[in-house]
This record gives structure tokens, C-alpha cells and sequence, in this order.
């Protein structure tokens, strides 16, 4: 069961479904609406909306009070742990997914950021020291 | 039998000594030593122990040596600071088990399996004091000024800055990451009406005042950097649904 939940805003709901499902090993837990789905992946629920009007049912994805849209896009992302960055981030490019930058060392992590088809980021990491490793 | 790691603030000149297990040994020690001390002066307040003398002036002595040391070691004595007064290395310290010596990093953070979400802050102290402060965050790691690590609301939060090393720093193409955008963290909360009051009066921005959606309640806030926070109250009655097979 997830623990946590990440809404990201994104321009087709469907569109972005099938890439987190085939592309990330996302499972879908509902899409019950057009403009949003919930789906799940280890302990993360990411929650996926489409920008709706002011007076639609669903509350995550309206204008905020001052007008202003939400939109996909931003730096800010969840993270996903991979035991081969180089492997993974080869197959994800074979498939034609974007890439932001190129694989980049850090100081604890491998890491390297996919765009989804809206454009949101999603960082894809190899621990390179046991502190940067999730689980055990 | 091994030195010890005490005898490094007797001497009148202070090694540095840059292994981590070494500045490991050295807190552990001087937590016991503060402990036997602590111990020693109660005894001696109910009149046990007349060995205060001794210890007020083997404490002056640790603290002539610790000047020097100061002046020998100003970069390092900061970061091992900043780290004590996170609680980090403290944790480390208590959670290494004796028989094992730590391994590797100088800087070692517990290991959870929390998912991870990175969020960009121009001001990496202000992003800390609020994560912590307003919304019950720990820290669990800070290396300033370029990044933080902290646990909260079932997530490990990395705070990384714009501009700086690590994942600040600019795409080949020369951009730079910034915070803010639409997407968001959402943190669940029993009672979001009054979550948002409490947070209001303490000064802290709020995007969307509270609203009903489908299952729940939500309003968003922003952290001093402008990234969203979204607080969530589900309705009564809400479940989970379960996995599909």
C-alpha cells in the first residue's frame, strides 16, 4: 500500500498513464475521471491531474484563487532508485523518451532526469554509497 | 590498547585527524565523559566525592586545548558543528553498533525506504526551519549551503539549491533549476481547517485556502522558496483501494 502521494499536473491524463505504467513500472489503481488517475509504485502514489475550470468536482487541479493555471513543468520531482542508471536510462531512450540532461555523477547518487510527455520531471538514480540507498 | 580518542584535547598541540572513524570515537568518548562527569558532580553536590577540583580543572585544560584546536582546524570544527547541532552525526554515533567501526562516508545518514522527492529552495536554512518548524519534518542531514536531507510525512525531502553543486547546478544547455511549478508533495492531515489557521498565523503563505474536492478536503501552502505544499484531509470513510492483481 502506497504511505505517500505526489500530485503531478499533466496535459493528458491517458498519455501520462501509459508512460508511467510502461515505461516506469507504474500500476494504475483508478482512472476514474478524464482529468485524473491514481497510480502506485512501491510505497509512491502519484495522483495525476489535468488542469480542470473553478467550479469541476475534483479539487486537486483547479486555477488557484488568483486565476493562475497550473501547469506541468517545474524541477521539482520524486525520485526512482535503479540498480543500472546506464542500462535503464538506454532502454528508456530506445523507447523515445526525453531526456533533461545527460547521466551525471553527484556526490551520493548516479542520477539522470526523463521528462514525462508533459514535460514533468522524473529523476532516476543509482546509489553510489550505502547512505543514498533506499531499502536494505 | 587503543589511545584514547580524549588524549587528541590533552595534547597541547591537536592533531587534525580527518578519518571519520576517529571523529566518530572522539564524540562517542566525550559523550561518556560528559556522562561520568555529570555523575561525579552530583555526588559531589550531596557531599560523596571531593574530586570537582579535579574535574573544573581538567575541564579548563579541554577547553585551553579546544581554542587551539579551533584555531588549527576552523573549516573542519564548523562542519563537524554543523552536524552535531543537526543531531546527524550524534545518531550516527549512538546507532553504530561498538563492535563494527563506521564505514566509508564522514557524513552517514540512516537508511529508510521512504520515497524521495527533491524540491529546489533558494534559501536552504529557511527551507530547513520550515520543513522542521511547521510542518514536523526532521533533518537528518544538512551540507550546507548546497543540500539537505529530511524525513517527513512518510518522505525522505532532498533540498537542493539552485546554481550550487550537486543537482543545482545547471544543464549542459546552461539552465538553471529553479523552485516552484505546480506539482507537489501532499501531506496527510487529520484536520485541514485548522492546519492552515495554525500555519496562517505563523506566517506561512497560503496558496489556496481550503476546498472540497472528491474525497477530501485540501488547501495549499508554499514554502519560503514558493514550492507547493499540498495538505490533505480525506473524507470520512475514505479507503485505500486496494491493488489490483
Amino acid at each position: 500500500m502506497s504511505t505517500v502521494s505526489v500530485r503531478y499536473i499533466v496535459d493528458d491524463v491517458d498519455a501520462a498513464i501509459a508512460f508511467y505504467r510502461d515505461r516506469l513500472g507504474f500500476r494504475e489503481l483508478m482512472h476514474p475521471d478524464p482529468a485524473f488517475a491514481m497510480l502506485t509504485h512501491g510505497d509512491l502514489r502519484l495522483v495525476l491531474v489535468a488542469p480542470v475550470p473553478a467550479g469541476h468536482p475534483g479539487g486537486g487541479s483547479r486555477p488557484m484563487p488568483d486565476g493562475t493555471t497550473q501547469r506541468p513543468g517545474g524541477w521539482n520531482r520524486f525520485m526512482l532508485q535503479v540498480e543500472d542508471l546506464a542500462a535503464a536510462a538506454g532502454k528508456l531512450r530506445a523507447a523515445g523518451v526525453t531526456f533533461r540532461n545527460e547521466i551525471v555523477d553527484g556526490i551520493g547518487t548516479r542520477q539522470v532526469m526523463i521528462e514525462d510527455p508533459s514535460g514533468n520531471p522524473v529523476e532516476l538514480f543509482e546509489p553510489l554509497r550505502a547512505e543514498a540507498r533506499l531499502g536494505t | 590498547m587503543a589511545a584514547d580518542p580524549l588524549d587528541a584535547l590533552r595534547l597541547s598541540v591537536v592533531p587534525v585527524d580527518p578519518r571519520p572513524e576517529f571523529t566518530a570515537a572522539l564524540l562517542r568518548r566525550i559523550t561518556s565523559a560528559a556522562a561520568e562527569a555529570q555523575t561525579r558532580i552530583n555526588e559531589a553536590v550531596t557531599g560523596t566525592s571531593e574530586e570537582v577540583g579535579n574535574i573544573g580543572l581538567a575541564i579548563q585544560r579541554a577547553l585551553d586545548n579546544a581554542e587551539q584546536m579551533q584555531a588549527q582546524m576552523q573549516a573542519r570544527a564548523a562542519a563537524i558543528d554543523e552536524l552535531v547541532a543537526s543531531g546527524a552525526l550524534e545518531r550516527h554515533v549512538s546507532s553504530q553498533p561498538a563492535s563494527q567501526p563506521p564505514q566509508g562516508a564522514p557524513i552517514a545518514a540512516r537508511v529508510r525506504d521512504n520515497p524521495t522527492v527533491r524540491y529546489f529552495v533558494g534559501d536552504l536554512d529557511a527551507a530547513i526551519e520550515f520543513y522542521c518548524q511547521r510542518l514536523g519534518f526532521e533533518e537528518e542531514l544538512r551540507s550546507a549551503p548546497a543540500f539537505a536531507m529530511l524525513y517527513g510525512g512518510g518522505f525522505r525531502l532532498l533540498l537542493s539549491v539552485p546554481g550550487l553543486p550537486g543537482a543545482g547546478r545547471a544543464l549542459p544547455d546552461g539552465t538553471v533549476p529553479a523552485a516552484g511549478g505546480s506539482n507537489r508533495i501532499t501531506l496527510q492531515v487529520a484536520d485541514v481547517t485548522a492546519a492552515v489557521a495554525e500555519l496562517r498565523t505563523a506566517g506561512v503563505r497560503v496558496r489556496a485556502d481550503v476546498s472540497a474536492g472528491i474525497a477530501g478536503r485540501q488547501a495549499l501552502i508554499e514554502d519560503p522558496a514558493g514550492n507547493l505544499v499540498e495538505l490533505y484531509e480525506p473524507a470520512a470513510g475514505y479507503q485505500e483501494r486496494p491493488l489490483p492483481p
